[in-house]
């Protein structure tokens, strides 16, 4: 079942385009991975497909029904939710309050603050984090604020999550924890598309990867077809993972 | 050229760092690995004067510097890149340059130094006039160690430069560092791409739950079990 389309998709800002001609599709229940250089245009593409930004032409459908250009918060109502590359927590929040946050606001809203403190903090056991539920979030160290990123987003009950580049500044074994992390979330149903450079993690998650390059899409296919693709290894990869 | 003996150092009453020596010899690089939480920024910090130890010495080309103020150690020559760059995104490129090289001694030379930066990052020469808030995450990180250098250091402190670049700009990022070293700048690196780093450094400090539990030339890190499952998965 196809649950996203992205038809023809383009934005520019200026003269630049950052965008240019993207179509791509997501089934339910698959990981997605984006690569592609720093300034390729994987969280524009992001930040069109949640409403941060709007296309200047082309189509994001999600479920069947024509998202393009509405408003983030209907948006992440419709079942879409994304972290950030820069977590941005409320940092004089508790944990769980932060997830509470996502839970009132986010698809099926709960307007019951019992209700929604109990369901959070199962989000929170999901996550691995429970035991920290009532720690000030600034006080929480990098890989417990990655974890959280991850709870507020799924306490908005999502079909299907974006990730960007949740994994910056993990060392390799840092990054398998999150990569199981992952796994699970999407055993509970859930779709994802991640944005991401720690390529070892990506190729060993992912069903399928697209690559972006200078706003278009230069590949896409598994994994494994992936790493030996000539133009990823020219523009992405490198010499040394080739 | 730098000594630390047995700095502790503490956030409020949560100590961070046990009892950390380590020794950098001029012309080096080292290596600082650790998973995240360890304290391997804040060995930084302390070194560059923002923490304070409450016990131990650090010593700079045999010199105390250990109450010395973060202006002053800059002086003597110890330069960091903050993580993720943290550039004035409000400035331009060359703005960026000019401010690192503040300090009195490095300003009379501002002219040479802005070569040098330039010749190593041609692309920073390029796009002097832009407004750095625009640069690509390649080309920030590349301001941040060509401002660092502005300041003439002995010693360059890098923490976490490949933060969110691709592998092909890792794989640069790596040769532009060994070329600085080349070129006579002592480099303390932090870093979570241990294979990356360790390929590159030395010799390496293991740091875990802010004590060092091993140190040794790159190859001997690599060959422990401990590094091989804990960090390179």
């Amino acid at each position: 079942m196809r649950i996203l389309s992205v038809e023809q998709l383009c934005k520019a800002f200026g003269g630049l385009k950052a965008i240019n001609n993207l179509d791509f599709h997501v089934d339910e229940g698959e990981i997605v991975g984006i690569i592609g250089p720093n300034g390729s245009g994987k969280t524009t593409a992001l930040n069109l497909i949640t409403g941060f930004l709007k296309p200047n032409t082309g189509k994001v459908i999600f479920q069947g029904e024509d998202i393009t250009g509405l408003p983030r918060y209907k948006i992440n109502n419709k079942g879409i939710a994304r972290t950030f590359q820069l977590c941005k927590p409320f940092l004089d929040f508790t944990a769980l309050q932060n997830v509470m946050v996502g839970r009132v606001y986010g698809q099926d809203p709960c307007a019951n603050m019992k209700l929604a403190a109990s369901e959070s903090e199962e989000i929170l056991d999901k996550v691995g984090l429970l035991s920290k539920a009532q720690i000030m979030v600034k006080d929480l160290t990098v890989m417990e604020r990655k974890r959280l990123e991850l709870a507020r987003a799924l306490a908005t009950k999502p079909d299907m999550l974006l990730l960007d580049e949740l994994m910056a500044g993990l060392n390799l074994a840092e990054a398998d924890d999150v990569c199981q992390l992952i796994s699970r979330i999407r055993d509970t149903r859930v779709t994802i598309i991640m944005v991401e450079h720690i390529v070892k993690a990506v190729t060993c998650i992912s069903n399928r990867i697209i690559v972006l390059n200078m706003g278009e899409k230069i590949a896409e296919g598994p994994p494994e077809e992936i790493i030996r693709h000539p133009k990823v290894i020219e523009v992405y990869l490198g010499k040394s993972h080739a | 050229m730098l000594n630390l003996e047995k700095i502790d150092v503490f956030y409020k009453e949560l100590q961070a760092l046990w009892e950390i020596s380590l020794d950098v010899n001029e012309g080096e690089i080292i290596a600082l690995i650790g998973p995240n939480g360890a304290g391997k920024t804040t060995t930084l910090n302390t070194i560059s004067g923002l923490l304070k130890p409450a016990k131990g010495d650090i010593r700079f080309q045999g010199k105390s510097i250990v109450k010395e103020p973060v202006n002053k150690i800059v002086e003597l020559g110890i330069s960091q890149v903050p993580e993720s760059g943290k550039i004035f995104a409000g400035m331009s490129v060359y703005e960026n340059l000019e401010l690192g090289a503040f300090v009195p001694k490095a300003r009379k030379e501002k002219k040479q130094s802005l070569e040098r930066v330039y010749e190593i990052f041609p692309r920073l020469s390029e796009r002097q006039n832009q407004q750095a808030g625009t640069l690509s995450g390649g080309e920030r990180q590349m301001l941040a160690i060509g401002r660092a250098l502005m300041s003439k250091p002995g010693l360059l402190m890098l923490d976490e430069p490949s933060f969110g670049l691709a592998p092909i700009l890792v794989e640069q990022m790596f040769e532009m560092i060994k070329k600085i070293n080349q070129q006579g700048v002592t480099i303390l690196l932090v870093e979570q791409n241990i294979q990356a780093a360790l390929d590159l450094a030395h010799r390496a400090y293991l740091l875990e739950n802010g004590r060092i539990v091993g140190q040794g030339t790159a190859e001997d890190l690599l060959s422990f079990e401990s590094v091989r499952s804990s960090y390179l998965g």
